[in-house]
């Protein structure tokens, strides 16, 4: 599988390590710093695991070392793009179950082969 | 009596020499396909541009270095400004406090002297080595590009210097580990080990 890296271009999936679903925002602590339990619980434990096309964290280990953003159809393994996670949160994110337009594809991701 | 020893990264089998396969040349003297350098004592320093400093940063280092970073993209990569990633990039041969002084504010600047080291390869079988420890396609590379990539299991970043010769940036303390695949892989073009200018 290759993985088109923002920076990067196109690099073999080996160079990543996969770090989970970026879907859902990070909690807010409670008072005190005191972990909210049930967010918390729901944040860390559950997941949809939806056939669908799904944003995962991946960070390019043996590579530029950046954390991006992969757009991965979870049926397929189809993979139509990546962004920089920086990026990814400040803009609008792809719609569920659509192709991601906005994301570089192989076409702006130069291959890096 | 001072009881330290200073041991090479590469370790005891980096040893200045030739290797493996001995072929002959024209004058009937011994030609090594691949030759390996190790430059000791280099000054390495990383750069990193705080966020959204990236282009600030590249003029900073333009009027107080005299480089040109270019875009910051790896094919505007330099033999001694490497990009090691997005707003970074390895400088060679920069003494840390005249970094620190160019970069200002705008980003990191981290001595990396003591943590990589570089492995300069060249000759006319380097092609051939790297098909068996890189997965990227080189001949796709153009002169003067740099990759964050790997070299077997071990991260390194290459910098393609000419046609046939590479310099590999890697973590010092992986360097044995690669020093000791390098020689053995390298044995079937033969490889000579040069010796670095004093």
């Amino acid at each position: 599988m290759l993985i088109p890296c923002p920076h990067c271009g196109l690099r073999p999936s080996e160079e990543f390590v996969p770090k989970g679903l970026a879907e859902a925002p990070r909690p807010a602590l409670g008072g005190r710093a005191k972990p909210d339990g049930p967010a918390w619980q729901n944040y860390l434990h559950l997941r949809d695991n939806v056939a669908d096309h799904s944003h995962e964290y991946f960070h390019h280990a043996l590579g530029c070392r950046s954390w991006i953003v992969v757009h991965r159809h979870t049926l397929t393994h189809e993979v139509t793009g990546a962004t920089m996670a920086a990026d990814f949160w400040k803009a609008d994110k792809p719609a569920k179950g659509a192709k991601d337009a906005k994301s570089p594809t192989a076409e702006t991701a130069e291959d890096g082969q | 009596m001072d009881q330290s020893v200073i041991r090479s990264p590469l370790g005891p089998s980096w040893t200045p020499g030739h290797y493996g396969t001995v072929a002959t040349g024209d004058d009937g003297s011994a030609e090594a396909g691949i030759r390996a350098l190790h430059t000791p004592g280099l000054l390495l320093v990383e750069i990193a541009a705080l966020p959204g400093k990236g282009e600030a940063m590249r003029a900073a280092v333009k009027k107080g270095l005299k480089l040109d970073l270019g875009d910051g993209s790896p094919a505007a990569s330099l033999p001694n400004a490497v990009c090691s990633g997005p707003d970074r990039c390895l400088l060679t041969g920069f003494d840390l406090a005249a970094v620190k002084a160019a970069v200002g504010d705008l980003g990191l600047a981290v001595d990396q002297s003591s943590g990589r080291v570089r492995l300069s390869i060249d000759g006319a079988d380097v092609p051939g080595l790297l098909a068996k420890s890189c997965p990227l396609d080189l001949a796709k590379w153009p002169v003067g590009m740099s990759q964050a990539s790997h070299f077997l299991h071990i991260g390194c970043t290459w910098y393609r210097r000419s046609e046939t010769g590479f310099d590999l940036y890697i973590g010092r303390s992986f360097a044995r580990s690669a020093a000791e695949w390098l020689i053995e892989s390298a044995a079937e073009f033969g490889v000579e080990i040069l010796v670095p200018d004093a």
